[in-house]
């Protein structure tokens, strides 16, 4: 299961959304919640950095928040997509080429997400289906651990929205792979995106190799 | 040197330009890095010559690697540069991986270990060295590391070490294990299509295409890369998706490319004509700079370029093919920069380009072929007309190939010069070699070789209407060169008008003897003093007016109504500051030529000679400012030795100076002798020496800064004094006893009564000069004294009396009779006291040695050993730097010398005395 670094604290103003979607994905965590005490007391959690490394599978996550002096453990659920929604969300980042290189730039396409919703894929998350457990055994779900925990999920898949795919059933480098596989003729190997960054690094090698020889001359 | 019909470039020649801008970049001066938040857009900021070049780290590397190889590189340049260095020694073993968006250093042991050797111990230069380091590494990389920006500590799938995946990947490319290592890393260029039909409605398509990163021979279409295999395309699993994301950067640039990233398979797309204008006229240089080339098929006719002609205004003066008239340069002739827009390098006609200015969409027919022309090309074609130009600016433009053209683009860097001002350029080179105009009939000498080549060149510049510097050597003759231009002038067709010449008072009587010797029967009068009679100049024989600059000052309200053909400023070095008053009241004055004569060399002094040539030739060099950014700031700089010889170039036709030590031109000149007479001081001469020395560095030792200059230079002129004659010092009437000096003195006038000459004897003091005299009427010896106090009229009787043969022995203020006298019957010439510019004595031992000498010169120098007499000397040569200093502001220089210096200096040696009898 995929850890995310541990988060530092963060002002109120750099804890705001600024991508659309990330806007999404906290408003369906206001809707979660049950009331506002909850919603403050959790964003207050999130910003303080008291959410520990948070592990991300397909369809849950888990990570534990510091309260005061107790430690509170959550777990979460978003459900996934179904093989057929799979297959058309594939399909449908396939269905332009410039939509894969957005998603690895950290951007997130209005017009993929539309394009989803047309052929019945909900990428974002209603509040209803946000659901955790809390240890803290809580009156209301989310608790506002489950908030806080939420409030920096929407963070992760701001700054990558694979998160947000990976939350939905599908992995990176799965979505990577089937995608490759659905626009080209091809069934090649699939990429892997650490080995994008080897290649560009590969290639800074001999760049500087190359300068260097310049400069002995 | 230039060629007719070559294009020359206004900033940089267009091929190599890479390196020129390189080579352009200062590193002689302090260096600055100034980080950013993202490492890689760290600038660096190099400075030197007076400029200062703000670069990108990544576009900087070039410079840096090279810069310690370049010996003025400044300690800063080379701090950065080692950094730098290092940067890339990381980069290039490996050392790195990525951080969130960034590329981070992964240093080894030995790496920091570096990194502190760089910098030792100073906070500021480590803090310098690594976000150096840091930048180079964020920068070489061509992207940031693609994916997320939030990274699973923990991935789903273990994998090894990125480190350790990059040095597999390196020895893999090192085994060359081509099959399996198809390219991965790929960059875009963009393809322009057309058929007949698209051309005809102005549209064409965009069609990408993936080039191998190391080789940009090995591409294919994108269509091909998104839906073959890697059989069909050759390229790597992970090509697609490096290509797609060049394509989103792309479409960064240039918005229209977004419908690219719409497809599934980004094959093509078709441009409408707007688009085509936004691509032709920003889209080409964004996408450029993300490292997008986009290439257009040669039929698209896109070899289309634009020069700046400069050429008299067509249209305006009747065909253009008319023979060169003198006079052409005339204030009145019109001269203009247009734009002229060649196909594949054949220029276009007037229609041609009109079709092309009308057109509504950049494509178009033209010469039966479709072209797509650059909005900013069209623009050029629609307004051809860059500027106006005086005839002044055309030629020097013509000379130098250097034109400031402001057009509405600043890539207009090529100037061609039309073929009317060709000729004129090739007039101006060859002026000096034409066939030698025929002396005047009116002139009753015979001009040497070199002054008939003088004339002519005098006549063919004058005759263009510029005007001239003559800066031969003293005593070659340039008053009677003028004279002969003078005749020569008035003897042409229409060429009639009088003559003015301004010169110093002490050459008034020279100018008018010359004239009437050697231009009998025309008429020369003087303006000066109570003679200022300017009446029956437009007669049919105008003549020639005298005056000098003082007079000139005051009237020249008066003298700029006469109509002169021509007029000289002779010494001109008396306008070298086009600031004063003198300098402004010559420039009121109007006339068909100017001729500006020196005997000091002026090409040296930029801003002098900015002035002397914007007297003769106005607005031959631009306005002051102008010179100051295109000329003299890169010259003194020193940057480009191109700017330089252009700028000889432009100035060339206008100076002639020629040397006595050239060959064939004096040759009838007698030898010359200079002797350095060593000589001691007296016992009484030795005391006050030393007291005086004790006594003034006491005081200057304890004065303050401001009191400190008047109190050295007190002392300097004490010693001088003293070692004249203790007389001299003692500021006594008469000469009592006897110095070696005066003893020196006495022999040689002897010899010079005795074998029947005449002696020239110069000294800066006046008192000096006048105890001299007083010692002369004691032996009953004829002499006469020359000073700055002497007046106009009694010089010139003095000069004639000498001349003559009447008094043997001349008695002269350096500073009153050092230029411009002739002074031909001396055949000794004694410098009294010591000047510390040799070029002043030089121009002093010139009044003997000069044409018309018909006799050996004897050049006496007396100098007092192991006194300041003698150390000055030696010390301007060892310390050329404070030479310089004295040579342009005199003794005043030696102020700044420190207090142990100035006592080493002035401190008498042992030597000095006379050995006791």
């Amino acid at each position: 299961m995929p850890t995310h670094a541990r988060i530092a604290p963060r002002t109120a103003g750099a804890a705001r959304a600024r991508s659309w979607w990330g806007k999404a994905w906290l408003r369906a965590v206001e809707e979660a919640a049950y009331g506002d005490d909850d919603l403050r007391k959790g964003r207050a959690l999130a910003r303080a950095g008291k959410v520990g490394g948070i592990a991300v599978e397909p369809g849950g996550f888990l990570a534990s928040v510091e309260d005061g002096d107790a430690v509170a453990t959550v777990t979460g659920s978003v459900p996934v997509l179904d093989g057929a929604a799979t297959e058309s969300l594939v399909e449908t980042v396939a269905a332009e080429s410039g939509r894969v290189a957005a998603l690895l730039a950290g951007d997130l396409p209005h017009g993929l997400v539309e394009h989803a919703e047309e052929v019945g894929v909900e990428l974002l998350p209603y509040g209803g289906e946000l659901a955790t457990r809390c240890t803290c055994e809580p009156w209301t779900d989310p608790c506002r651990h489950g908030i806080a925990v939420l409030q920096q999920i929407g963070w992760l898949l701001e700054a990558d929205p694979f998160v947000l795919v990976a939350l939905r059933g599908l992995e990176r480098d799965d979505l990577l792979a089937r995608v490759h596989a659905a626009s080209g003729a091809s069934a090649e190997a699939p990429p892997d995106p650490l080995d994008l960054d080897l290649d560009v690094a590969a290639e800074a090698v001999r760049v500087a190799a190359d300068l260097l020889t310049e400069a002995d001359q | 040197m230039w060629v007719p019909g070559v294009t020359v470039t206004v900033l940089l020649p267009p091929a190599g330009r890479e390196v020129s801008r390189l080579s352009f970049v200062p590193v002689s001066g302090p260096a600055t890095f100034r980080a950013a938040d993202s490492p890689r857009e760290g600038v660096v900021e190099f400075t030197g010559g007076g400029r200062t070049v703000a670069m990108p780290i990544r576009g900087a590397l070039p410079v840096l690697t090279r810069a310690p190889a370049r010996d003025e590189a400044h300690p800063s340049v080379r701090l950065i540069a080692g950094a730098a260095l290092l940067g890339l020694r990381i980069v290039a073993a490996g050392g790195f991986e990525p951080d969130g968006a960034t590329w981070r250093p992964r240093p080894g042991a030995d790496d920091a270990e570096r990194l502190r050797r760089l910098a030792g111990d100073d906070e500021p230069a480590r803090q310098l060295v690594d976000d150096v380091v840091a930048a180079v590494i964020d920068a070489v990389p061509r992207s940031a590391p693609a994916p997320s920006r939030a990274r699973p500590v923990a991935p789903a799938r273990p994998r090894p070490d990125f480190r350790e995946r990059l040095a597999t990947r390196l020895r893999h490319h090192e085994q060359g294990a081509s099959s399996s290592s198809l390219a991965q890393l790929v960059r875009l260029s963009l393809r322009i299509e057309a058929d007949e039909e698209e051309l005809r409605a102005g549209a064409v398509r965009v069609v990408p295409q993936v080039h191998d990163e190391h080789d940009p021979m090995r591409l294919c279409d994108a269509a091909l890369l998104w839906t073959g295999d890697g059989v069909e395309h050759g390229f790597g699993d992970r090509a697609r998706t490096h290509a797609a994301i060049a394509l989103r950067s792309a479409a960064e640039a240039w918005s229209p490319l977004d419908r690219l990233l719409e497809l599934r398979v980004p094959d093509q797309i078709t441009l409408d004509t707007d688009e085509l204008v936004s691509l032709l006229d920003g889209g080409v240089a964004a996408l450029g700079a993300r490292g997008v080339d986009v290439m257009w098929p040669r039929s698209l006719g896109r070899d289309l370029t634009a020069t700046a002609v400069l050429d008299r205004r067509p249209g305006l003066e009747g065909p253009q093919e008319a023979p060169l008239q003198t006079g052409m340069l005339t204030q009145d002739a019109l001269f203009s920069f247009n734009w002229q827009l060649a196909l594949h390098g054949d220029p276009l006609t007037d229609e041609e380009m009109d079709q092309l200015a009308a057109s509504a969409t950049p494509v178009l027919r033209l010469r039966g072929q479709w072209a797509v022309v650059d909005p900013s090309l069209a623009r050029k074609a629609r307004k051809r007309l860059i500027r106006t130009a005086t005839p002044a600016q055309a030629v020097a433009a013509a000379l130098s190939g250097v034109a400031e053209v402001e057009g509405s683009d600043a890539d207009a860097s090529e100037v061609i010069v039309g073929a009317s001002l060709l000729k004129v350029r090739d007039q101006l080179l060859s002026a000096v070699d034409q066939p030698p105009v025929e002396v005047p009939a009116g002139l009753t000498a015979t001009l040497r070789d070199y002054q008939r080549q003088g004339l002519t060149w005098l006549d063919q510049l004058t005759s263009l209407g510029l005007g001239a510097c003559l800066a031969d050597d003293m005593g070659l003759g340039k008053t009677i060169t003028l004279i002969a231009l003078a005749l020569h002038r008035a003897g042409r067709d229409g060429g009639s008008g009088p003559t003015l010449v301004v010169c110093p008072a002490s050459l008034l009587g020279n100018w008018q003897a010359e004239v009437e010797k050697f231009a009998p029967g025309v008429p020369v009068r003087r303006f000066h003093g109570s003679a200022r009679d300017l009446a029956g100049l437009s007669g049919p024989e105008p003549g020639f007016v005298l005056t000098t600059y003082g007079t000139m000052r005051v009237d020249a309200e008066v003298l700029a109504g006469v109509p002169w053909d021509l007029v000289v400023a002779d010494e001109a070095q008396h306008v070298k500051n086009s600031r004063s008053a003198t300098a402004r009241a010559l420039r009121t004055i109007p006339s068909k030529a100017r001729v500006a004569l020196t005997g000091t060399p002026v090409e040296n002094e930029l801003t002098e000679l900015w002035s002397l040539l914007d007297w003769a030739t106005p607005g031959l060099l631009g306005s002051r400012q102008a010179f100051r950014r295109v000329w003299a700031a890169p010259i003194e700089s020193g940057v480009d030795p191109a700017v330089t010889a252009r700028f000889r170039e432009l100035v060339s036709p206008f100076l002639l100076r020629r040397r006595k030590s050239d060959p064939g031109i004096a040759p009838e000149l007698p030898p010359r002798t200079d002797t350095d007479h060593l000589l001691s001081l007296t016992r009484e001469q030795v005391v006050l020496y030393e007291a005086f020395v004790r006594d003034a560095m006491d005081r200057i030792e304890r004065a303050d800064e401001h009191a400190r200059r008047g109190l050295v230079l007190a002392m300097l002129t004490g010693l001088k004094q003293i070692c004249n004659h203790p007389s001299h010092f003692l500021k006594q009437g008469s000469l009592r006893k006897s110095s070696e000096k005066t003893d020196l003195l006495d022999e040689i006038v002897g010899t010079v009564l005795a074998e029947d000459g005449a002696v020239l004897v110069f000294t800066q003091y006046v008192a000096m000069a006048r105890l001299l005299a007083g010692h002369l009427d004691q032996q009953g010896v004829p002499h006469q004294l020359l000073h700055g106090g002497t007046p106009v009229r009694d010089r010139e009787a003095m000069v004639a009396r000498f001349q003559s043969g009447d008094v043997p022995v001349f008695l002269l203020s350096l500073k009153a009779g050092g230029t411009g006298l002739n002074l031909t019957q001396a055949d000794h010439v004694v410098h009294f006291d010591r000047w510390w510019n040799p070029a002043v004595e030089e121009q002093a031992s010139d009044r003997a040695h000069r044409i018309g000498q018909t006799r050996p010169v004897q050049v006496h120098r007396m100098i007092t050993t192991g006194t300041i007499e003698q150390r000055v000397a030696e010390l301007l040569q060892r310390k050329q730097a404070l030479a310089d200093a004295v040579l342009v502001g005199g003794e005043g220089a030696l102020t700044e010398l420190t207090d142990r210096e100035l006592r080493d200096l002035v401190t008498l040696r042992p030597d000095a005395g006379r050995e006791p009898d």
